[in-house]
């Protein structure tokens, strides 16, 4: 367990704008690497938290549907004025918006579901 | 056959996304005339007719187009359609292409090889960025539109069509270890955009076309104008070096 604290604790320092986004599943909710690193530093849900380490990037599709709805919804609540996503040939979108096509789960919420994925890679391999 | 040395930018810019395009693309402009010959037809000139005219005229090696696309279809200044995967992209043989549009790495790009193009670099996926405000001080935007120029950048040193992917590969990777060590509360949208677009870069053709022989770029003094400068038409004249 001290080598996994010691690996979160390293990602949290070097990487601090993935520190707070949903990468896995714990207790039936979606965990980020700072809430995980407490929860080893507490002894708490070990097993399961060391298993949603090791399979991060690769959860099952069920389970990155929730994650990516966590994501949006978290950046909902951040401060400041918020960016829109834009695209070359569709009209730009809200967070807001974003978060609704995740929520439907149409062909707009599978590409935020994939561009997720990839994020989701990112972190895995940085983790190691 | 093209002209080495020899550029077409095809610069549409009629709503929020392409005004971002057209913003960055200016820039890539600038420096590339520093080694190159442009052609730039921008916002109102950025019309089927006036390609077709330059292509015939210029015989440009290189062309570096934006403007709204799908799989199949690529289109300029307010959707005008100027090529798709069954018609238009014949006049690509023998040229260098770098789409800046969405999707268009699907169908279009390779099918366009297919029929002779040299090498395209395009998208296969939308191609996305986010952004808060006006694509001049929009802090959030420029990871994504630099690393797009870098292939042009060095297309222009004179680099091959591999090692300019190359490059902008390692300029969206710089961009995103940059991000993730922000602390802006919106760095994440910006990474998840980025590696998005990484992701969905392809490179199509030959990894050896060069649009223009290698030189060792000049240094850029402080203050100093670029020149020659490229040859802009119509409104976009008035936005160009703004």
């Amino acid at each position: 367990m001290a080598y996994q604290i010691q690996k979160l604790s390293r990602f949290i320092a070097q990487n601090p704008a993935l520190a707070d986004l949903p990468f896995g599943i714990v207790k039936g909710l979606p965990i980020t690497p700072r809430q995980a690193l407490d929860m080893l530093n507490r002894g708490e849900s070990v097993a399961e938290v060391i298993q949603a380490m090791t399979i991060a990037g690769m959860n099952p599709p069920q389970e990155d549907w929730r994650l990516v709805e966590a994501y949006y919804e978290s950046l909902l609540r951040q401060p400041g004025p918020k960016p829109k996503i834009y695209s070359i040939g569709q009209p730009e979108m809200t967070l807001e918006e974003a978060l609704m096509h995740v929520r439907l789960r149409d062909e707009k919420g599978q590409e935020f579901l994939k561009s997720y994925q990839g994020m989701l890679n990112e972190m895995a391999r940085r983790m190691k | 056959m093209p002209k080495s040395g020899v550029a077409l930018f095809v610069m549409p810019s009629f709503d929020k996304a392409t005004e971002y395009g057209f913003y960055y693309m200016n820039k890539a402009a600038q420096y590339a005339s520093r080694r190159i010959f442009i052609r730039a037809l921008g916002i109102q000139d950025a019309t089927k007719d006036n390609i077709d005219a330059a292509l015939e005229s210029d015989d440009p090696i290189f062309c570096y187009w934006l403007g709204h696309g799908n799989p199949d279809t690529y289109t300029a200044q307010n959707q005008e359609v100027i090529m798709m995967t069954c018609r238009g992209n014949e006049r690509l043989i023998g040229r260098v292409l770098l789409l800046l549009s969405c999707s268009c790495g699907v169908n279009l790009a390779p099918d366009s090889v297919q029929k002779g193009a040299l090498a395209v670099f395009a998208y296969a996926v939308d191609f996305t960025w986010v952004a808060v405000t006006d694509p001049e001080i929009d802090h959030y935007a420029r990871g994504f539109f630099d690393s797009v120029n870098a292939i042009c950048n060095s297309l222009a040193e004179g680099k091959t069509a591999e090692e300019a992917n190359m490059v902008s590969l390692a300029s969206w990777n710089k961009w995103i270890d940059e991000w993730t060590k922000s602390d802006d509360p919106y760095a994440s949208a910006v990474i998840q955009n980025l590696i998005h677009d990484r992701d969905g870069q392809r490179l199509f053709g030959s990894p050896s076309a060069r649009i223009t022989t290698a030189i060792t770029p000049p240094p850029v003094e402080a203050g100093e104008i670029p020149l020659p400068l490229p040859i802009i038409t119509g409104y976009a004249l008035s936005f160009l070096f703004l």
